[in-house]
């Protein structure tokens, strides 16, 4: 039947019953519309201009009223011309419009009363301006009167007649127009009915697969994936009660498995849990070890500092003492060369000594000689004085030179006696300086000797303390490398120190999640096991 | 007997004597008994066209101009030449034709004695045997 179509079909149905009424609707109503125009056309061209006739008639009656009076009133004769005038141009327009909204014989018959008119009206008025008085002029006024009325009448019979023609017109056209809108109504109407009976109707094939889907749907909602769908149908909905079937079937499978992954991930869950309480115990340990660590290093730390301090001090007593040898060294250089030189002058002291010895013997040489002349003079002085005194008086004078003589001869005797014995106390203190002289430049050799050999030492102690104050100065770097080392040690352990605390926070986080973990893992569970996925009774 | 009425009239009617003119009817309209100024002057401007009885009201004029003049000024508060105007202006909307104008009073009063709904007047000095005069209430 028609329900076998597809769901596009469906819904486009009722939209296309409508089109086609609708396209119905507006071809009947354009016929009446176009009857209406011509009817509207007709009170245009016959019925307006007769209106207009009539209306302009009316008003040239008026005007030609007016032009009376205004001759009357100036009681001026001539001015009755322009009445004629006037007289003239409304016939002319009866004239014009016979035939054409005015019939011939209505013409006529207007002319004729127009003229009657004229006639009486001018008599009448001749009669006012020329002063007549009596039944005569009563009467011409009387007829004036009337015939103006009659006239007057007339013509506005003539504007209603056109009024009523036209309104008639009007009338025609609005009932054509009632006709089309009520007629339009009904279609309409009809097709809204229709439209609506077969989109009902549509409607309900949709809605009934629709709302058995929906049972199903809300089965699902609670948790019974048993349900199996009873709805046929080859359009969109059959299809998607396909689909959905084996949504379900898919659903069913995706339960199962949740079921089965939501107790593992329990398990799974717990045990990161447990994993995760013993690590952080493990790294709170490690965290304690990490911080007594620290501490020691601190401790290492401020001794590597004092032997810092220590192998700086030593440095400076080898620096100190490689001072002081390396200038006991240079003292002993100079005390072997002033030994030296000191040799080199008791060496020229005795060389020259010996020669004083020399000279001082060749002096007591000399001494001796004196002596000998002195002790020689001293007998000739004894013979000259024996001679003297044989010589008598004469003689006496020599005696006494002779006399003279010998004490000469005396005392040049004991003045070289005295000289031998200074030259010998000379000779002997020469001797006595040349043998000290020897004595001590032996001893000065020795001397030498032994300050060369302490300036060697000297030199050989300062090779040592340099080696020393090397050593020292290696220690001290050391020293100072070792403290800079434990240095980067102690902060090392400050970071592995909060780096531990930060393990820890993060373990305390992981075992928070494994936790939430294990709690979501049950609440899966909990889900999971709200869905039945087989009927009560039947096996899994 | 007619000096007797004239006496009675004047006797009757002491402020007539000054207008200068005398409004006449048939003895036998009753209607007319009472009319004020302006009620006359209504029924002449052809504004009043029924007596109280009903029948059409037939004015009538003199010809005589001063008598004319003394009685526009005096009923319609006006000048003859205003109410000529007047009267043009009714005759040619096609309204109403002016009264009836009749040359001599002796005419006037032919149609006053002859018609019973005629209403017309007179200079004072006028046969006033079969008509009535009006006394206009202020």
């Amino acid at each position: 039947m028609a329900l076998a179509l597809s769901f596009r079909q469906k819904l486009v149905a009722p939209a296309l019953l409508s089109a086609a009424v609708t396209l119905l609707a507006t071809g009947v109503l354009s016929v009446l519309a176009s009857q209406a125009a011509d009817e509207l056309d007709r009170v245009e061209g016959t019925h307006l201009s007769a209106l207009q006739l009539a209306q302009s008639l009316e008003a040239g009656l008026a005007e030609r009223q007016r032009l009376l009076q205004d001759a009357a009133a100036a009681e001026d004769l001539s001015l009755l011309d322009l009445a004629d005038e006037q007289h003239a141009s409304l016939l002319a327009k009866i004239e014009a419009a016979a035939g054409a909204g005015l019939s011939p014989q209505r013409a006529r018959s207007l002319a004729g009363q127009l003229e009657g008119y004229h006639l009486v009206s001018r008599e009448a008025t001749t009669g006012i301006i020329q002063q007549r008085k009596g039944d005569q002029q009563a009467a011409y006024l009387q007829e004036m009167a009337d015939a103006y009325n009659e006239l007057s009448d007339v013509l506005s019979e003539e504007t209603e007649t056109a009024k009523e023609a036209m309104a008639s017109g009007f009338e025609k056209a609005r009932a054509l127009q009632r006709r089309s809108l009520l007629l339009g109504a009904v279609v309409l109407g009809l097709a809204a009915l229709g439209s609506t009976l077969l989109g009902y109707a549509v409607a309900l094939s949709i809605a009934r697969p629709v709302r058995a889907l929906n049972r199903v749907a809300l089965r699902i909602a609670e948790g019974d994936l048993t349900e199996e769908i009873d709805v046929r149908g080859r359009d969109e909905i059959g299809q998607l009660a396909g689909s959905f079937g084996r949504m379900t079937a898919r659903l069913r499978a995706l339960v199962a498995t949740l079921q089965d992954a939501s107790v593992s991930l329990a398990t799974a869950a717990g045990r990161l849990s447990d994993n995760t309480r013993a690590q952080v115990g493990i790294v709170e340990r490690a965290a304690a070890g990490v911080s007594e660590t620290g501490v020691t290093t601190r401790e290492l730390e401020h001794t590597a500092s004092l032997a810092a301090s220590r192998a700086a001090a030593v440095l400076e007593v080898a620096l100190r003492a490689g001072k002081v040898s390396d200038t006991g060294h240079a003292a002993a250089e100079g005390s072997a060369e002033g030994l030296q030189t000191i040799q080199s002058s008791v060496q020229r002291i005795a060389e020259r000594s010996a020669r004083l010895l020399e000279q001082a013997r060749q002096a007591g040489d000399v001494v001796e000689t004196v002596r000998d002349l002195a002790a020689q003079s001293h007998v000739l002085s004894l013979n000259a004085s024996l001679e003297a005194v044989r010589a008598g008086e004469a003689g006496k004078g020599f005696g006494v030179v002779a006399a003279e003589v010998r004490a000469l001869a005396d005392q040049s005797g004991q003045g070289a006696e005295r000289i031998a014995r200074i030259v010998h106390d000379i000779q002997n203190a020469i001797q006595a300086t040349l043998d000290q002289t020897s004595e001590g430049a032996r001893g000065v050799e020795g001397s030498a000797a032994r300050i060369r050999a302490s300036g060697d030492s000297l030199r050989d102690l300062g090779g040592i303390v340099r080696e020393t104050s090397d050593a020292a100065r290696e220690i001290a770097g050391a020293v100072q490398q070792q403290s800079t080392g434990i240095g980067q040690i102690a902060s090392a352990m400050r970071d592995i120190d909060a780096g531990m605390a930060e393990t820890v926070k993060r373990l305390e986080a992981v075992q928070a999640s494994a936790d939430e973990l294990g709690e979501t893992s049950r609440r899966i569970a909990g889900i999971a096991g709200e869905f039945r996925i087989a009927r009560p009774g039947a096996k899994t | 007997m007619r000096a007797l009425l004239v006496a009675l009239a004047l006797l009757a009617t002491p402020a007539a004597a000054d207008d200068g003119f005398r409004v006449v009817v048939h003895p036998s309209n009753m209607a007319a008994d009472g009319l004020t100024r302006t009620q006359i002057s209504q029924l002449f401007l052809k504004k009043t066209t029924r007596w109280a009885d009903g029948r059409r009201v037939e004015p009538v004029e003199p010809g005589d101009a001063a008598l004319r003049d003394r009685f526009c000024r005096r009923i319609h508060g006006k000048s003859a030449a205003a109410v000529k105007s007047f009267w043009n202006q009714q005759i040619f909307a096609g309204r109403e034709v002016p009264p009836l104008e009749k040359a001599a009073e002796a005419e006037v009063l032919e149609v006053v004695r002859s018609r019973p709904e005629a209403i017309g007047y007179v200079s004072p000095g006028a046969e006033l045997t079969g008509v009535k005069v009006v006394v206009a209430k202020e």
